[in-house]
């Protein structure tokens, strides 16, 4: 008798444990609601559906929708089409670092990053991603490499429109020219003549794949 | 009788020797090297890992090669993404005996273009390398292969007129590419003037024009002015004035044109023959820049450089420079470049020499 009313008192008592502990955390939910959305709730509070002739502005940048349709989140960009963006380069011969992260959805998304691209969006240089391979293109020739079938990642590249053929660079990350990261590929050292691009806008083709960074720089590689 | 036998032959000996020495004496070969060794400081926006390093050396050789003929050929090593590279600068012919009031060069050289184009990067009168040399030029300057043609004009005052003919493969720097056969090479003209100035000074001012249309159908066209002032004291530079104005158009196949306008201001101040203080203006603009939806984009780069240079003589100078760099694009956040530069320029050996 006399254990059965310990064993009761002990379960009663951990009963109401796990019951303050659950009032904890719907106190913290909604204190946290209440003075900070959370991550959920703010993507829910941020949400756009963009088309084609709509401007936005997506890591410090202004963008224009081309083609396609794209839904914008706090911190990303997802959909299928084309964004160019309204910052551009100084002049036609001018050199300019990118870097931007991405996810694609499966194996047939895609993300291709095109700059110096004249109005028509052509005689570009152009960085196209997809599950297994990147594709780096310019107006005479275009280059084939193989890559992990990772589906997020991230790359940087330094493109030097101002040579002739143009100077393409490449490094797997963000960290390009910080603490000696190596390049992957470079199109003087590998002996590929892409051509010289003739415009001054840059942007995303996507294919089923979300953007989660870009940014633009000066050179990480400046010749003297 | 023999004694005058004797004394002829040792005579002879003695003659045939000294000739022989002079036969090895290089023909008249002129041997030159000039280093150029700057170390810069950036703060705020301007790269910050500058050390002291050698931005070129350069070897030259030059001298006769017959009674016609001069020759000129020139090394210059350059740091290439931490490495040094070795190129040769320029190896030409040149004579000014063929052909009454000319002077022809055939070969691999700095265009005879504008100012400083023509000019070694170790003989500018500055430091850092002015904007529009920088966009327009390639920094350093245009090097090609051809033939250059400069003709001094029969006329009462002073005219020189320069035209050249070059391949065009490369107009700027890449390394590890020989370049494109373009659809028109590269040409350019100059036409040059001279007047003196009161109080021993002198004004060569001029008119230039560049065209070339590269394998990709794209037209360049620079057109611009020049004009350099000295006055002296003595022997030295009292005071120079030196300014170049260049305008640049790209026309490609695919695009509406862009035009570039640039050009610098430079003056300097000769305290003694020895200290100078100098200063240097210098401004570029796109004037067609446009955003993707086709609004004007308005934007502009300003540079200014004070510097003071020591020179123990021609040949040998030290300087410390000031440079403050303003590029502003619409839309895009302002890029403010300080650097601090200290250079120093040494030549050996004998030096062709300078221009006016």
């Amino acid at each position: 008798m006399k254990r059965t009313w310990i064993f009761t008192l002990f379960v009663v008592l951990l009963a109401c444990d796990s019951k303050q502990s659950k009032l904890g955390e719907e106190t913290v939910q909604r204190g946290h609601s209440s003075d900070e959305p959370s991550a959920e709730s703010a993507e829910r509070s941020f949400s756009q559906s963009l088309q084609k002739g709509d401007s936005f502005r997506f890591s410090n940048r202004d963008f224009v929708v081309e083609e396609g349709e794209f839904q914008q989140s706090e911190d990303s960009l997802f959909g299928s089409g084309v964004i160019v963006s309204l910052q551009h380069a100084r002049s036609i011969t001018s050199n300019l670092h990118f870097a931007f992260s991405a996810e694609l959805m499966d194996e047939s998304s895609s993300v291709n990053f095109f700059s110096f691209a004249t109005e028509d969006l052509s005689e570009e240089i152009s960085f196209r991603v997809s599950a297994g391979e990147i594709l780096i293109s310019g107006p005479q020739a275009e280059e084939l490499l193989s890559r992990s079938l990772d589906l997020q990642f991230s790359y940087s590249l330094d493109i030097h429109n101002k040579e002739d053929p143009t100077h393409v660079i490449f490094w797997d990350g963000l960290e390009a020219g910080r603490g000696g990261v190596p390049r992957v590929w470079d199109s003087t050292l590998e002996g590929v003549r892409l051509g010289a691009a003739d415009g001054l806008y840059y942007g995303f083709i996507l294919e089923d794949a979300r953007l989660l960074y870009f940014s633009v720089e000066p050179p990480k590689a400046p010749h003297p | 009788m023999l004694k005058k036998f004797c004394k002829s032959i040792g005579a002879s000996l003695t003659l045939l020797c000294s000739v022989s020495v002079q036969a090895s004496d290089l023909g008249g070969l002129q041997i030159a090297g000039a280093a150029d060794l700057v170390a810069g400081f950036g703060f705020q926006d301007a790269p910050k890992n500058q050390r002291l390093q050698a931005r070129s050396v350069e070897l030259s050789l030059f001298g006769p090669t017959d009674h016609l003929f001069e020759g000129m050929i020139s090394f210059a090593a350059h740091v290439y993404q931490g490495e040094q590279s070795l190129d040769v600068h320029e190896a030409y012919i040149k004579t000014s005996k063929l052909i009454p009031r000319s002077k022809i060069r055939v070969g691999q050289f700095f265009l005879n273009v504008g100012r400083l184009n023509s000019i070694h990067q170790h003989d500018w009168p500055f430091i850092q390398v002015p904007l529009v040399q920088e966009v327009f030029f390639d920094s350093e300057g245009i090097i090609d292969s051809g033939l250059e043609w400069a003709w001094l004009a029969p006329t009462p005052f002073f005219l020189d007129v320069t035209m050249g003919l070059t391949s065009g493969w490369r107009i700027t720097h890449s390394h590890g590419d020989e370049g494109e056969k373009p659809k028109v090479p590269t040409h350019y003209l100059k036409a040059e003037f001279f007047q003196d100035l009161p109080k021993n000074g002198g004004l060569l001012w001029g008119l230039n024009y560049l065209g070339r249309k590269d394998a990709n159908e794209r037209w360049m066209w620079l057109t611009g002015a020049h004009a350099v002032a000295k006055w002296r004291k003595a022997q030295f530079v009292r005071l120079q004035l030196q300014s170049e104005f260049w305008s640049r158009t790209l026309k490609p196949r695919a695009r509406r044109s862009e035009t570039e306008l640039g050009g610098y201001f430079f003056g300097e101040f000769g305290f003694t023959h020895w200290l100078a203080a100098s200063g240097r203006f210098d401004f570029l603009s796109n004037l067609s820049l446009k955003d993707f939806r086709g609004d004007e984009t308005r934007n502009y780069r300003l540079s200014m450089s004070p510097e003071l240079t020591a020179r123990a003589s021609e040949f040998s100078l030290f300087r410390l420079g000031y440079s403050y760099r303003h590029t502003h694009q619409q839309s895009e956040p302002s890029i403010r470049e300080h650097l601090v530069s200290l250079q120093t320029v040494f030549i050996l050996g004998a030096h062709p020499a300078h221009d006016f």
